[in-house]
């Protein structure tokens, strides 16, 4: 009887210790993986990391974890990690003490080294990535690709398309500079009008930021749009220019795609 | 010899420093005091020395899971309501809704959020706040019985535009909660005997930061995210965070020493629930600041500057060059240390006004020089003794 109580309090024991052990996942930029015995899963913001399981941190990843006294360990390096070598990262923010911080402000403030912000008196209007298909495009295809600027800094990209006849959003996220849709994906199902728009962030307001408006059109009506620009087609002919190059003129000037 | 040498020496600083103290006040009501000057009060309100304290993160960053943020957007009621719901299913300690329905709108979305409501309604802090002489609640139809609910005014007497107080119990006879002292009882992180012995009166918020440092979620990341652990035991509060472009959206977004630009405010920095969220994380490990009172204020000053004129009147007997030549160096340094000891005592959770203490400091040894001509004075009408003799 004794022996088993004793037991039962060395397994609460350690169990509370264990309970210890653990790390909050607080921020994560990119993509980690929780892996534990053989099965792998990927890592979102309040989970916990503990003891048992192991980090798999993916390039171009940042993950900060905290552990319950609100200390911070951050990882920016592609690699394996296990609980040890996590709460070894530890997070170098507090490293400097107040009197450290405070007589480096006053000398600062003695010598006047300001931070040098830059003061303009304008507005900001782009941060736009879209490249193709562009604002105001009329597009006959099967198939809609989309293509759009990188960010140096930003490795996941977010793609929006909106059905203006039925408000449904399309979202989808992937790590390159263009995304192919085929036209029997369910948000093509109903109407013709089209808004798309690209982010480096998941949740981005939408109210707030810049859609390109695209209009599908049947291959008749396409080739209708581009008969009223036979003057042209035919001078660009004669210039040598082969169909695909003429084509591809007429969409980029005038939004005419195929 | 010596000793009545030290006699007068004390005698005269303490004679001194009471003249230091009137001149002070003398120039404190002849200046401030008049109306025209009053705009240079105003502005002075919303400075304080120590804001740079949290404004230069002097404090050691500490971040916060078991208080964890929800950014509502612009969601409407029916999202409000599952996300509520999803929160609810995570099993948090609490959550604090710094939300006010003022009005119903659409009869189906507000049943649905009203329900909600009504069935967790123990585990649920709602808002409301005082305005003027009257209470703005949320609409009655969102009223349930025994509903825990805490004011989310932020400004207290005396207090300009900067947040740096709080009043966590307000009333005699019928007592008032804050909504962060609500969300601390209903939490067991303090309880009511505590609330009403300590926080009764005005005290210091002790920021540990914005919203960064807190573990902070969209109201979209909750909809989507299958479990949120974290969730688990936590308070949980629902409130504004900025809807996308942050840096120019002031929606409940308030002036606290959290600021960057610890003079010339222009920009509020921290939107209302983040204060909440601070008050909440003090309350919760009863970590409050200790302020020292105006007369423990005054008191220090006075025994400051007593040793520094003790000081100041030896420097200038032995060389009147010595003295105005060291003088405004002094008083730099008095100034730097003086700032530096309070921020010392803000780490230690004790907070001075320090502004007193400096400028009297400073004054004191001014006066010397005036105390010269005083006792010159005395000394040929009345055959004053003093050590400046």
């Amino acid at each position: 009887m004794e022996k088993s109580l004793i037991i039962i309090l060395a397994c609460c024991f350690s169990w509370s210790l264990n309970a210890q052990d653990s790390l909050c996942v607080f921020k994560i930029k990119g993509s980690a993986y929780s892996k534990m015995m053989s099965s792998i899963t990927p890592i979102s913001k309040g989970m916990f990391i503990t003891d048992k399981s192991k980090l798999l941190v993916n390039e171009s990843s940042e993950i900060t974890a905290i552990n319950a006294n609100g200390e911070a360990f951050q990882i920016n390096k592609v690699g394996e990690y296990n609980f040890n070598t996590i709460i070894e990262q530890h997070s170098a923010e507090n490293s400097k003490s107040l009197t450290s911080k405070y007589f480096k402000l006053m000398w600062n403030e003695l010598l006047k080294n300001e931070s040098g912000k830059t003061i303009i008196g304008g507005v900001f209007r782009g941060d736009v990535l879209m490249e193709f298909p562009k604002d105001s495009t009329k597009l006959a295809s099967s198939k809609l690709t989309f293509k759009w600027k990188i960010e140096e800094e930003n490795k996941t990209y977010y793609l929006f398309v909106k059905n203006l006849s039925t408000d449904e959003i399309f979202k989808t996220a992937t790590n390159g500079s263009e995304l192919t849709l085929y036209k029997d994906q369910t948000i093509f199902s109903e109407g013709t009008d089209f808004e798309w728009m690209v982010s480096t962030s998941e949740f981005p307001n939408l109210k707030n930021k810049m859609f390109y408006f695209i209009n599908l059109v049947s291959k008749a009506e396409y080739k209708l749009q581009i008969a009223t620009y036979h003057t042209l087609i035919k001078d660009l002919k004669n210039l040598g220019l082969s169909e695909t190059e003429i084509e591809t003129s007429i969409c980029e000037t005038y939004g005419i795609c195929k | 010899m010596k000793g009545s040498i030290n006699k007068l020496l004390y005698r005269d600083a303490l004679l001194c420093t009471l003249m230091t103290f009137i001149v002070a006040g003398l120039l404190y009501f002849a200046f401030v005091n008049l109306s025209i000057l009053d705009p240079f009060e105003k502005a002075f309100k919303d400075f304080k020395f120590t804001d740079m304290y949290y404004s230069e993160r002097f404090n050691e960053t500490q971040r916060n899971n078991k208080i964890v943020l929800v950014n509502i957007k612009h969601a409407d009621r029916f999202q409000l309501a599952q996300a509520i719901e999803k929160i609810v299913e995570q099993k948090p300690k609490v959550i604090g809704l710094d939300i006010i329905f003022k009005e119903r709108k659409l009869e189906f979305t507000d049943s649905i959020l009203k329900n909600v409501l009504l069935s967790n309604n123990d585990n649920i802090v709602s808002a409301y706040f005082h305005d003027e002489d009257s209470i703005v609640n949320s609409d009655d139809y969102f009223k349930t019985e025994n509903q825990i609910k805490g004011y989310i005014n932020l400004n207290l007497n005396g207090q300009n535009t900067v947040i740096r107080d709080f009043i966590g119990v307000k009333g005699d006879n019928v007592k008032e909660f804050a909504f962060a002292t609500r969300l601390a009882l209903a939490s067991g992180y303090i309880d009511e005997a505590y609330a009403l012995k300590e926080l009764r009166n005005s005290i210091p918020i002790n920021y540990i930061g914005n919203k960064d440092v807190f573990l902070n979620f969209d109201i979209d990341e909750i909809s989507n995210l299958n479990e949120i652990p974290a969730l688990k035991d936590a308070v949980v509060i629902l409130g504004y965070l900025g809807d996308g472009n942050e840096q120019f959206d002031i929606e409940d977004k308030h002036f606290t020493p959290l600021n960057k630009d610890w003079v010339g405010r222009a920009v509020p920095d921290t939107y209302g629930v983040t204060i909440h969220a601070n008050i909440l994380n003090m309350l919760s490990k009863q970590n409050l600041i200790y302020r020292v009172s105006t007369v423990g204020t005054y008191l220090i000053a006075f025994v400051f500057c007593f040793f520094i004129i003790v000081m100041g009147l030896k420097l200038y007997k032995r060389s009147n060059f010595m003295f105005d030549f060291t003088e405004k160096i002094i008083q730099l340094l008095l100034s730097v240390l003086l700032l530096y000891l309070a921020l010392l005592l803000l780490q230690s959770n004790i907070f001075i006004n320090i502004v007193p203490v400096i400028l009297l400091s400073l004054l004191s040894i001014e006066m010397v020089c005036y105390y010269e001509y005083l006792v010159k004075y005395l000394n040929k009408k009345f055959k004053w003794k003093s050590h400046l003799l």
